[in-house]
């Protein structure tokens, strides 16, 4: 009786520890298979220390999220932050309010299929306000220009290279998930500009 | 007793349903190709038959440019057979060259090397999990059960005795 009364006893422990990895896994952590390339420096730089780190904020979606700084994975894909609440700022491009397109991307949603920090993204109208605080009370102000949708795997010159503004460009998941590749068909891609 | 079995049968539905999606992850990993194939299209480069194991070869797909993928026209997979292949076998991206047939991993005849130069364009990022989530539910809800089931009947067998 002792012995079975261990054996359920250990089960339930495994199926306990497993519980918490899938939860952690659905609902916190999100892996990612960024590189590391050490020949080449980062273009932004944006603070991301515990004294202060940079945000994004769009009002009107009441979205207020800390910024990560992300590379390029190893598919050669732009990177995404490891949780779902953060967002990701593209490290090889402009910062936010320079010349050309700053891009930051987050999650439209968790392992459990509830919204992310880009969950309502697609309720965004033109004409509403992003603000990118860099600094502590220094914010950079955009304006919501365009939004489009592209394939996955669409070339994405269009969205990383724009350069005769100061754009923004927040990109997350969209359409329907395709389980042989293990992601959504289509990228929402939001545009703004700098407002002066 | 009645209990016990419970927690078993709960224990195996977790167990079959962990195991049987690491099996299809394996199966959908297990393309395997004539030797000198890295699709079923075309001719092996080392014996010269018609990759698709038939007499006539597959020669192309429209809107594929390399066997990797899926057609940007008709959604068939590039590799010539049901299953789109994600890389070439002995690749683990679409960078550098295969660690099994020294080809390169992108499917054509000139390899990208390793991705380290952020001056040109990535592609675009992965952001959701959705796909998932069902999964993520049903072993968490089996699991749950396991757990609670078992430290029910070890209170009541500990109160027992």
């Amino acid at each position: 009786m002792i012995k079975n009364n261990k054996k359920i006893i250990i089960i339930s422990f495994i199926a306990l520890c497993i519980i918490i990895y899938i939860l952690a896994q659905s609902i916190y952590f999100t892996p990612t298979d960024e590189i590391k390339i050490s020949n080449i420096k980062p273009i932004s730089n944006i603070p991301t220390t515990n004294n202060f780190n940079s945000k994004l904020l769009i009002p009107s979606l009441k979205i207020n999220a800390k910024i990560q700084n992300v590379g390029i994975t190893k598919k050669g894909n732009m990177s995404t932050p490891n949780n779902f609440f953060d967002v990701g700022l593209y490290k090889y491009g402009p910062n936010p309010g320079e010349k050309g397109s700053a891009i930051i991307d987050g999650h439209v949603n968790n392992g459990f299929g509830l919204k992310a920090v880009f969950g309502d993204l697609k309720n965004i109208k033109i004409g509403d306000d992003i603000y990118v605080e860099m600094e502590k009370g220094i914010k950079v102000h955009f304006v919501v220009t365009e939004t489009s949708l592209y394939d996955y795997n669409a070339p994405a010159d269009s969205v990383f290279n724009q350069k005769d503004n100061s754009y923004l460009k927040l990109i997350t998941c969209s359409g329907t998930w395709i389980p042989e590749i293990k992601t959504h068909d289509k990228r929402l891609v939001v545009t703004a500009i700098k407002k002066d | 007793m009645t209990i016990k079995k419970i927690i078993s049968f709960l224990f195996v539905f977790a167990f079959i349903l962990t195991t049987s999606s690491i099996i299809t992850k394996k199966v959908q990993a297990a393309v395997v190709f004539p030797n000198g194939c890295s699709s079923a299209i075309g001719y092996s480069i080392t014996t010269g038959v018609a990759c698709n194991g038939t007499s006539n070869a597959t020669l192309s797909i429209p809107g594929c440019t390399t066997p990797i993928g899926y057609s940007i026209t008709t959604g068939v997979a590039c590799s010539g057979v049901s299953e789109a292949i994600p890389y070439l076998a002995g690749c683990t991206s679409t960078y550098g060259f295969s660690t099994m047939t020294s080809a390169p991993c992108n499917g054509t005849n000139v390899a990208t090397t390793i991705y380290n130069n952020p001056t040109t364009t990535p592609g675009l990022p992965t952001t959701g999990t959705s796909g998932v989530s069902l999964i993520n539910i049903l072993l968490l809800l089996s699991l749950g059960l396991i757990t609670v089931g078992g430290i029910a009947y070890a209170t009541r067998q500990a109160k027992l005795v």
